[in-house]
C-alpha cells in the first residue's frame, strides 16, 4: 500500500508537462463556461476612480478622458476596464470622452464604446465624443494643449465633426474641467500623463494597466500622483462589481417592478452585497468577474501542483536518505 | 493518396493563399447604384471669413460594410481631385444619420510626399472625373493657385539661399518674384476663396478596397460672414482710480478678425441700440442673399451707432490675442489718440452707462456682444499680482523662457483613512513652486473643529503625502483645519500661511479638500494669464493661462522660425513657385513702423527710387491741388512716404544690411536680425477671476542691469535686449547632469588605474560565475552528443547594450564550438544583428583554425515580428533536437516560452538576460542563467585579459561608492539632512 | 586599415553622442536631428540584408531537399505572396494585405502569446520546490502573491491581499531595484568598453 502511495507522488515527481497544460486549459475553460459565485474584494484604488468618476455625475461641466493606449494582445485584461467605466458614466450621466494614440487601438476603442452602448439611450456628441486617433508623434503636444483648450488640441472628433459644434463641449474648455484621465495601457505611458498633464495643469490621472504592470506604478499610488489604478482582470472585475452595487443598483417601485436607483459608494453596502455571477443575465458585464474566476481555480490547481510535487519531493528525498 | 511532405506544404500553400479569392470575390453581383452617397449637401459656415464649406450626406446603411468615404474637390464638376477621407469602422457602421466633412481653414493642399504624376482615381474609366491628390506637377498645380488662397511654408534656410530670382514681364509692368521648387516648402496649404464655385463629391470604399461610383457633385459658395458673438462679456468699473476694465471670450474662429472693441451707450439708448445691431444683422444677410441673386435690392443700414468706442485694439492673428483690455477716466474723458477716441463720460454715475464688446472682420463685419452693465470695485478688491521675473530657463538649447512669480504654494489633494477605526488618515499634497524659492520643509498644523491643535507635521522630504494621527475619542473628526507654511532656501516670511480645510464629504464617505487660501485670498478663484510680445508682434498676445496655484510658466519659444508667404504664380519651365521676395524684420522700437527687407538688393533700391519718385511727385503736386481734403491727403501721403523712407534708409539694420556687399552675408546679417526680432520677447501678467475683476501689470522691466551689451551687431540695434526684452540663449552644459559627469570621470579613471593594475600582472580576484563556468561543458555535451548549438544573441536592436553583450559571448562560444567542431546556429530577429552575428561566427572559425567549417548559412535572419520568431526558433529546437541553448541578450515576453520549449527537447540551457521581469522564468527553466549585470560581465571573465578585466573590477568598485551613497542617503535624510539627496537631480 | 577606420566611426561618433547628452546647446541639438535623417534613410537597406538572408538559407534547403524543406516553401511562399499583396492592393484598411495581418498574423501571434499562461503553470511546478530554505520562502510567497490575486485570498483571511501587497512593493521592488542598478553599471561599462576599443566582437572576431 505504502509503495503504491509513493509511486503515485514519485509519478507526479516526473510528470509530463502536458498534464499540467491539459488541467490548466479545464481550470480556465470550465469556470468560463459555467460561472459559479464568488466574491471581489474591492481595494482602494479601484474604489478611488469610482467616487471620482461618480462625483462628476449629472453634472455639464466635468468630463472623464478615457485614453486607449493598447492593442488587442492585452484586451483580454483592459477592455473589460474598459467597459465597466463607460458603462458607470453611461448609467450615472457622466459627459465622456476617449482618444487613442496607436493605430491599433482605434478598433479596440470603438469597440469598446459600442458594448457598452448596448442599453443605453445616449448619444454622441451629447452625452459622449470619440476624438478618434491621433498620431503618437502628436500624443504629447495634444496633452499639453489640452491644458488650454481642447477643441483647439483635438478639432475634430471621429465623426469629422468640429468639437467647438457639440453641445457636449459646451461648458468643455480644459484639465479644469474634464478633470480626469484614465489611461489604458500595458505599458508605462501612463507616466507622460502625470508628467504633462498632471504637473502642469493639475489634472487628476488614473491608471488601467496589466497586471504586469500593476507593481511599477504603486509608487505613483503612494505618492498620490495617479488617483487611483486598475490592476489587470482582478482590478476590472473590482470596478464591474462596484458599478453593479451601486450604479446599477435596482429597487421594486410600490408596485413592485424593478426600477433603477443609483446609489452613491459606500464601503458599509459594499461588505453586505452579492452579486450572483451564476445569473446569465447580463452575462457580458460580468467578464472580467467571471474571468477571475478561472484565475482564482487556475492560481488554486497550480497552487494544488505545487504542493502535490513538493510532497512527492519530500518523499522521494526520505526513501534517498533511506537508502543511503 | 499518401500524405508526403511535399503534399502537405503543397495543400498548406493552397491553403495559405486560398482566401485571396474571397474579398475580390464578394461584391461579384451587387447593385452599384444603392452604394452611391446620397443626400450630398454642401453648405457654407457661419461666422468665418469665407473660407470654409461644411459637407454632409447620408452614411450608407452598415450592411453595406463601407470602410471609408474618400472627398474629392474641385473647381468644375469634370475634374475632383481627392481631399480627404474618413474612416469608417466596418463592423460598428457610422452612427447617426449624417456625417460631415468641413473643408476650412488652411488645411494641406501639396507636399514634397505627393505623386509625381496625376492619376485618376482607381476604378475611374478613362473619361473619369475623379483624380487622386494633386501631384507634384507644376504645370497641373500651377493653374490651380488662382482658385485657393495657398499659404507655403517656408524654412528659413530655404527661403534666403535657395531662391532664384525669376522675372514675370506683363504688359503694364514687371514684378519680381523668388522662385522655390517644391521641395524648399515644407507644406502648402490652401484657404478657400469667399464667393467662388467649389464642387464636391464623395465615393464609398467598400471592405475590400472597392470604390463605388461617386455622388452627383455638390456645389458650394464660401460666404463671407460676420464674426462669431463673444458669448462672455464682463465689464468692471474701479471707483477709486476710475478705470474700467473689460474681459471677454474669444471666438473659435478669429483667423480673419480685425480688432476687438468695446463701446460705451447711454441707457436711454438702448432701444437705438439693438435697432442698429438688427440692422447690422440684415445687412450682413443682405450682401450673402444679393450675391446669390442679384436682381435683389441692396439694403442700407439707416440708423447709426448710439454707443461710442471707448477701446480698440489690432487682434494680432495668427496668435491667440489677448482677452483683457482696460480703460482710463481721466478728467471725465477716455481719450485714445491712435484710435481717436475722445469720450466724455460721467464718473459719478457710471451706472447709467452700457458696454457692449464686438469683433470686426477683415470685411468690416462688426459682431456685438450682449449688453452689460459695469460691476462696481475698488482696487482694494481687486487681485495682488506678486512680483514677477523673466530670466532664461537653464540648461536648454534656448527655446524657453522663464516666467516666475510669487512664493510656493502647498495644497491638499485628497485623503485616505488607513484603518478601519478611521485614526489614521493618510492625507495627499502637492506643492508648486519656482526658481527662487527651493522648499525644504513644509510644515502642516492641523486644528480640530474646536481649534485644538490635533497634530504637527513637518515634511522635510516631500512625498507628497503625510500620515496623520487622529485622537481616538470615539466620534470621528468631520472637518480638519490645515495650516501650512514653508521653509525655502530664501526667506518666505513669518506670516506666509496658506489654510485649507478637509471636509468629511457623504458621497464619497471620505474627507476631501475644501478650497486653499493664502491670507483672505482664495487661491483657486484667480488665473494667470501671461502675455508677450516680441519686435515683429504690434500686440501682445497670450502665451499662457494657468491657475491661481502655479508659481512658474516655460514660455516655449521656436528657435526655428519659417517664412509664410502666399503662392498665387508659377512657373512651369522651370518648375517653380512664386512668391513674394520682400520679408518682414522686425517693427520699429514702439512696434508701429514695420521695418522690411528684400531677398534682392537691387529690388530694394528699386523700392526706394520708387517711393522717392511719390514722394517728389505729392510734393510737386500740392501747387495745383485746391480742396482742403485734397490737400489733407497728399500731405497723409508725403508723411507717409518720408517716414516709409526714413525706415528703409536709416534704421540702423537698413544701414548696416546696405554696406554689405556680398549678398550672402547681407542676407545672413537680415536672418539672424529677424532672427533676433522674432526671438526677443517682453511680457506682461494679469491675474483675474476671469470676470472682469483682474490686475495687468507692467511690462517686466529688469533692474539694475546693463541691455545686453554684446558686440555682436545683430543685436545693438534692440536697445531693450536684456532689460525688457528677452532673448532665450542656447546653453553649452546641462548643469543638471553634473552628478553624471562626475560620476562618468570618476569611472574613467577608475577603468584607467585597475587596467594599469592587471596590466603590471596584479591578480584582480573575480567572484565566480557559475553560467559562465559551464560554457564549456555545454559545448562539450554537443560535441559528444552531435547535435548542434542554438545561440540566440537577445531578440532586440544592435543598438541596445545587451545585444552587444551577447553577441561578445557569441564570439567566445562560436570560437569554442568551432574547435571542437560542432555546428553552431543563430537565429537572428533583427536586420543589423544579422550581419554582424555572421562576421563573429565567421570570424571565430578563422581563429579556432577551421575556416573550413563556417557555414554562412548557419546564421540566419526569421523575422522582426516577435511570436513569429518564437515560433520560428521553438520549431528549430524540435526538429534539430539541439543539445544545448544560449540566450543572451534582451528578452520580452518570448523568453518564458523559449526557454520551455528547450527544456522539453532536453536541452542543457544557459541564459543571460538584463530584462528584470524575464530572469524569473529563466532562472526556473533555464540550468544556468546570468543575472542582470552577469551578462555583461561575461565577455570580460571568457576572455580574461587585463583590459577587459581592469573594467570589470572599475564596475565593483563604483557599485560600492553608489551604495556608499545610497546608504549614507539614508541615513542622513532619515535624520532630515536632506543635503545629499538635493544634490542629485529629480530625474 | 580594414577594422582602423570602423573603429575609429565608433569612437568619434560615441564620444560625440556622449558629449551630446551634456550639451542641450542648438548645435548638438541640431546634429542629432540631422543624425536621425541618417538613420531614417539606411534602415530600409537593413531590411534587403534580412530578407536576402531568408532567401538563401531557404532556398539552399530547398535546394539540397535537407529535411523538412517543405516549410521552406512555405516560408518563402508566404513571404512572397504577402509582399506582393501588399505591393499591389497596398496596405490600407481593407486591402488583403490588412485581411492577412487581422486574421492571420494576429491570431497567430495571439495563440503564441497565450501559450505563456501554460507554460507559467508547468514552470511554476517544476521551479517550486522546498529544496533549502531560500526556496522555501520563495514558496511560500509565491503562493501568498497567488492567492492575494484571486477573490479567494480574502476568504481565507484578510490577511493575504496585504501580505501580498507587501511581497510585490517591499522585497520584489527591492530586488528589483538591485539588479537594475547592476545593470546600469554593466551597460555603462560595456559602452565605456566599445568605446575605448577594448571590446569590439561586435565587428567580427575580436583581435
Amino acid at each position: 500500500m505504502a509503495d503504491k502511495k509513493m509511486n503515485f507522488f514519485e509519478k507526479m515527481q516526473a510528470l509530463d508537462r502536458r498534464y499540467i497544460y491539459l488541467v490548466v486549459a479545464l481550470a480556465i475553460i470550465i469556470p468560463l463556461l459555467v460561472p459559479f459565485n464568488s466574491k471581489t474584494y474591492v481595494t482602494e484604488p479601484t474604489e478611488n476612480i469610482y467616487k471620482k468618476i461618480d462625483s462628476f455625475s449629472g453634472r455639464n461641466d466635468r468630463a472623464v478622458l478615457l485614453c486607449f493606449d493598447h492593442d488587442a494582445s492585452t484586451m483580454a485584461e483592459l477592455f473589460p476596464m474598459e467597459v465597466a467605466i463607460l458603462r458607470h458614466c453611461f448609467e450615472r450621466d457622466v459627459q465622456v470622452f476617449t482618444i487613442c494614440f496607436m493605430p491599433t487601438a482605434k478598433p479596440l476603442m470603438d469597440y469598446a464604446l459600442q458594448t457598452a452602448k448596448e442599453g443605453y439611450e445616449v448619444q454622441s456628441g451629447v452625452d459622449y465624443v470619440n476624438f478618434g486617433f491621433r498620431p503618437w508623434a502628436i500624443r504629447i503636444p495634444t496633452m499639453l494643449k489640452m491644458g488650454d483648450d481642447i477643441s483647439e488640441a483635438v478639432e475634430y472628433d471621429d465623426e469629422g465633426r468640429k468639437l467647438t459644434n457639440l453641445p457636449i463641449m459646451k461648458e468643455i474648455m480644459n484639465y479644469n474641467e474634464m478633470n480626469l484621465v484614465v489611461d489604458f495601457a500595458a505599458s508605462a505611458a501612463v507616466l507622460s500623463w502625470i508628467t504633462y498633464a498632471r504637473a502642469r495643469f493639475g489634472a487628476n490621472v488614473a491608471a488601467g494597466v496589466t497586471a504586469v504592470m500593476a507593481a511599477d506604478n504603486y509608487i505613483y499610488l503612494q505618492t498620490g500622483q495617479l488617483i487611483g489604478m486598475l490592476g489587470g482582470l482582478k482590478g476590472a472585475a473590482e470596478y464591474e462589481k462596484l458599478v453593479d452595487v451601486f450604479a446599477c443598483h435596482m429597487e421594486p417601485d410600490e408596485n413592485g417592478i424593478m426600477q433603477p436607483a443609483p446609489r452613491d459608494f459606500s464601503k458599509e453596502i459594499i461588505k453586505n452585497t452579492w452579486i450572483k455571477m451564476s445569473d446569465i443575465k447580463n452575462r457580458m458585464h460580468k467578464t472580467a468577474r467571471i474571468g477571475m474566476n478561472a484565475q482564482t481555480v487556475a492560481h488554486l490547481m497550480i497552487i494544488v501542483f505545487i504542493i502535490l510535487g513538493n510532497i512527492g519531493y519530500f518523499i522521494s528525498k526520505r526513501k534517498k536518505n533511506k537508502v543511503n | 493518396m499518401k500524405l508526403t511532405f511535399a503534399r502537405t506544404g503543397f495543400f498548406l500553400f493552397l491553403l495559405a493563399f486560398s482566401f485571396l479569392l474571397l474579398p475580390q470575390t464578394t461584391h461579384a453581383a451587387i447593385n452599384e447604384s444603392e452604394y452611391i452617397v446620397e443626400n450630398l449637401d454642401v453648405n457654407d459656415i457661419p461666422n468665418d471669413d469665407g473660407s470654409g464649406l461644411m459637407l454632409s450626406w447620408k452614411p450608407l446603411p452598415q450592411e453595406r460594410r463601407i470602410i471609408e468615404y474618400r472627398i474629392y474637390r474641385g473647381i468644375t464638376p469634370d475634374s475632383l481631385f481627392f481631399i480627404g477621407k474618413i474612416d469608417v469602422n466596418v463592423k460598428t457602421g457610422v452612427m447617426g444619420d449624417v456625417m460631415y466633412y468641413y473643408d476650412t481653414d488652411y488645411n494641406y493642399f501639396l507636399d514634397t510626399q505627393a505623386k509625381g504624376k496625376l492619376k485618376r482615381e482607381k476604378g475611374q474609366k478613362k473619361d473619369g472625373s475623379l483624380y487622386r491628390r494633386y501631384p507634384r506637377d507644376v504645370s497641373i498645380v500651377g493653374p490651380q493657385l488662382e482658385h485657393y488662397s495657398i499659404l507655403g511654408v517656408i524654412p528659413e534656410k530655404d527661403y534666403y539661399y535657395h531662391n532664384e530670382k525669376i522675372e514675370v514681364v506683363t504688359e503694364t509692368d514687371t514684378t519680381v518674384y523668388a522662385g522655390l521648387k517644391l521641395h524648399e516648402f515644407s507644406g502648402m496649404y490652401k484657404k478657400l476663396i469667399a464667393n467662388h464655385v467649389y464642387y464636391y463629391s464623395v465615393v464609398a470604399v467598400s471592405e475590400s478596397r472597392h470604390y463605388y461610383p461617386h455622388a452627383e457633385p455638390g456645389i458650394g459658395i464660401p460666404r463671407e460672414n460676420a464674426p462669431e458673438k463673444s458669448d462672455r462679456f464682463y465689464a468692471v468699473f474701479v471707483e477709486d482710480v476710475s478705470r474700467l476694465q473689460f474681459e471677454w471670450k474669444l471666438a473659435v474662429f478669429a483667423d480673419d478678425h480685425l480688432d476687438h472693441n468695446v463701446y460705451m451707450l447711454h441707457k436711454k439708448d438702448l432701444a437705438k441700440f439693438n435697432k442698429y445691431v438688427d440692422e447690422q444683422v440684415q445687412k450682413e444677410l443682405n450682401d450673402i442673399a444679393v450675391k446669390e441673386d442679384s436682381t435683389l435690392a441692396v439694403y442700407t443700414p439707416k440708423s447709426e451707432n448710439p454707443a461710442q468706442l471707448i477701446s480698440a485694439r489690432y487682434c494680432g492673428y495668427p496668435y491667440t490675442p489677448s482677452q483683457t483690455a482696460s480703460a482710463d477716466i481721466v478728467d471725465g474723458k477716455i481719450v485714445n489718440e491712435d484710435r481717436d477716441i475722445d469720450v466724455k463720460i460721467d464718473v459719478d454715475n457710471v451706472s447709467d452707462y452700457l458696454f457692449v464688446f464686438s469683433f470686426t472682420d477683415v470685411a468690416r463685419y462688426e459682431t456685438f456682444s450682449d449688453v452689460v452693465s459695469a460691476k462696481s470695485t475698488i482696487t482694494g478688491q481687486l487681485p495682488i499680482v506678486p512680483p514677477f521675473l523673466i530670466i532664461d530657463r537653464e540648461n536648454d538649447k534656448g527655446d524657453y523662457n522663464r516666467v516666475m512669480w510669487g512664493k510656493p504654494v502647498v495644497y491638499l489633494t485628497n485623503s485616505t483613512y488607513l484603518n478601519e477605526k478611521k485614526t489614521h488618515l493618510q492625507v495627499n499634497y502637492d506643492f508648486k513652486t519656482n526658481k527662487n524659492f527651493k522648499v525644504r520643509n513644509i510644515f502642516f498644523k492641523v486644528f480640530d473643529e474646536e481649534g485644538k491643535e490635533v497634530v504637527y507635521v513637518n515634511e522635510y522630504y516631500q512625498d507628497f503625502k503625510i500620515k496623520i494621527k487622529l485622537p481616538e475619542n470615539g466620534n470621528e473628526m468631520n472637518t480638519l483645519f490645515f495650516e501650512m507654511r514653508f521653509k525655502c532656501n530664501n526667506d518666505v516670511g513669518e506670516d506666509y500661511v496658506l489654510t485649507q480645510i478637509l471636509q468629511y464629504d457623504e458621497q464619497t464617505q471620505s474627507l476631501v479638500p475644501g478650497d486653499l487660501y493664502l491670507g483672505d485670498e482664495n487661491v483657486n478663484d484667480w488665473e494667470y494669464y501671461i502675455y508677450k510680445r516680441n519686435y515683429t508682434d504690434q500686440e501682445f498676445r497670450l502665451s499662457k493661462k494657468v491657475a491661481g496655484t502655479q508659481r512658474e510658466v516655460f514660455d516655449n519659444i521656436r528657435y526655428k522660425n519659417v517664412h509664410f508667404k502666399l503662392v498665387r504664380h508659377f512657373d512651369d519651365e522651370k518648375n517653380l513657385f512664386l512668391v513674394g521676395p520682400s520679408f518682414l524684420v522686425r517693427r520699429g522700437d514702439d512696434k508701429k513702423e514695420i521695418i522690411s527687407s528684400n531677398l534682392y538688393p537691387k529690388e530694394f533700391e528699386k523700392t526706394i527710387l520708387q517711393y522717392e519718385d511719390e514722394l517728389a511727385k505729392h510734393i510737386a503736386s500740392k501747387d495745383t491741388l485746391e480742396t482742403e481734403d485734397d490737400l489733407k491727403n497728399a500731405d497723409d501721403a508725403i508723411e507717409y512716404y518720408s517716414k516709409q523712407l526714413e525706415l528703409m534708409r536709416d534704421h540702423p539694420i537698413q544701414k548696416v544690411a546696405a554696406s554689405l556687399d556680398n549678398p550672402k552675408e547681407r542676407i545672413k546679417f537680415l536672418d539672424k536680425s529677424r532672427h533676433y526680432a522674432k526671438n526677443s520677447f517682453e511680457y506682461k501678467i494679469v491675474k483675474s477671476n476671469g470676470k472682469g475683476i483682474f490686475t495687468e501689470t507692467n511690462i517686466y522691466i529688469r533692474e539694475g542691469v546693463e541691455p545686453v551689451s554684446d558686440e555682436n551687431i545683430y543685436i545693438t540695434s534692440y536697445t531693450g535686449n536684456g532689460i525688457d526684452h528677452f532673448f532665450p540663449r542656447s546653453n553649452w552644459f546641462n548643469v543638471d547632469m553634473l552628478p553624471a559627469v562626475i560620476a562618468a570621470l570618476l569611472f574613467g579613471s577608475l577603468v584607467f588605474i585597475l587596467i594599469k593594475k592587471a596590466k603590471k600582472g596584479q591578480d584582480l580576484y573575480i567572484r565566480p560565475i557559475a553560467g559562465i563556468q559551464e560554457i564549456d561543458n555545454a559545448i562539450g555535451r554537443a560535441t559528444e552528443m552531435g547535435k548542434p548549438i542554438l545561440f540566440v544573441p537577445g531578440t532586440s536592436s544592435i543598438g541596445d547594450v545587451a545585444t552587444l553583450a551577447g553577441l561578445a559571448i557569441l564570439g567566445k562560444v562560436a570560437k569554442k564550438a568551432a574547435e571542437y567542431d560542432t555546428k553552431i546556429l543563430v537565429p537572428v530577429r533583427d536586420y543589423l544583428v544579422l550581419p554582424i552575428a555572421q562576421e563573429i561566427v565567421k570570424e571565430a572559425h578563422y581563429e579556432a583554425g577551421r575556416p573550413d567549417t563556417y557555414d554562412k548559412s548557419s546564421v540566419f535572419f526569421i523575422t522582426t515580428a516577435q511570436f513569429a520568431f518564437v515560433a520560428g526558433v521553438n520549431g528549430i529546437m524540435v526538429r534539430e533536437k539541439t543539445a544545448t541553448n544560449f540566450y543572451m541578450g534582451m528578452f520580452w515576453a518570448e523568453a518564458l516560452l523559449l526557454t520551455e520549449t528547450g527544456s522539453s527537447t532536453g536541452a542543457i540551457q544557459i541564459s543571460g538576460t538584463d530584462a528584470v521581469t524575464q530572469i524569473p522564468f529563466f532562472i526556473t527553466t533555464c540550468d544556468y542563467t546570468l543575472i542582470g549585470e552577469e551578462l555583461y560581465a561575461a565577455s570580460a571573465y571568457m576572455a580574461r585579459e587585463p583590459l577587459q578585466l581592469g573594467t570589470l573590477k572599475a564596475v565593483d568598485y563604483l557599485k560600492v561608492i553608489i551604495l556608499f551613497l545610497i546608504i549614507t542617503g539614508t541615513i542622513l535624510s532619515t535624520t532630515h539632512l536632506t543635503f545629499l539627496i538635493n544634490a542629485f537631480p529629480e530625474k | 586599415m580594414k577594422r582602423q577606420i570602423p573603429l575609429l566611426i565608433v569612437i568619434i561618433l560615441g564620444f560625440i553622442f556622449v558629449i551630446h547628452v551634456f550639451v542641450p546647446h542648438k548645435a548638438s541639438a541640431d546634429f542629432y536631428d540631422w543624425y536621425q535623417t541618417w538613420i531614417k534613410a539606411i534602415s530600409p537597406f537593413m531590411v534587403l540584408l534580412g530578407i536576402m538572408s531568408l532567401f538563401m538559407v531557404h532556398s539552399t534547403k530547398i535546394k539540397r531537399k535537407v529535411p523538412n524543406w517543405q516549410y521552406s516553401v512555405v516560408t518563402l511562399a508566404s513571404l512572397i505572396g504577402t509582399g506582393a499583396v501588399g505591393f499591389i492592393w497596398g496596405t490600407q484598411a481593407g486591402t488583403p494585405f490588412m485581411w492577412l495581418f487581422k486574421n492571420v498574423q494576429m491570431p497567430m501571434g495571439a495563440t503564441m502569446f497565450s501559450l505563456l499562461a501554460f507554460y507559467i503553470a508547468s514552470a511554476a511546478y517544476k521551479a517550486f520546490r522546498a529544496r533549502s530554505t531560500e526556496a522555501t520562502v520563495l514558496l511560500i510567497a509565491a503562493i501568498i502573491v497567488m492567492l492575494g490575486q484571486v477573490p479567494i485570498g480574502i476568504k481565507i483571511s484578510k490577511l493575504i491581499p496585504e501580505a501580498s501587497h507587501w511581497i510585490l512593493n517591499v522585497p520584489n521592488l527591492a530586488a528589483k531595484r538591485g539588479i537594475a542598478m547592476g545593470v546600469g553599471l554593466g551597460m555603462t561599462a560595456t559602452s565605456l568598453k566599445i568605446l575605448l576599443g577594448i571590446e569590439r566582437t561586435y565587428m567580427g572576431g575580436g583581435k
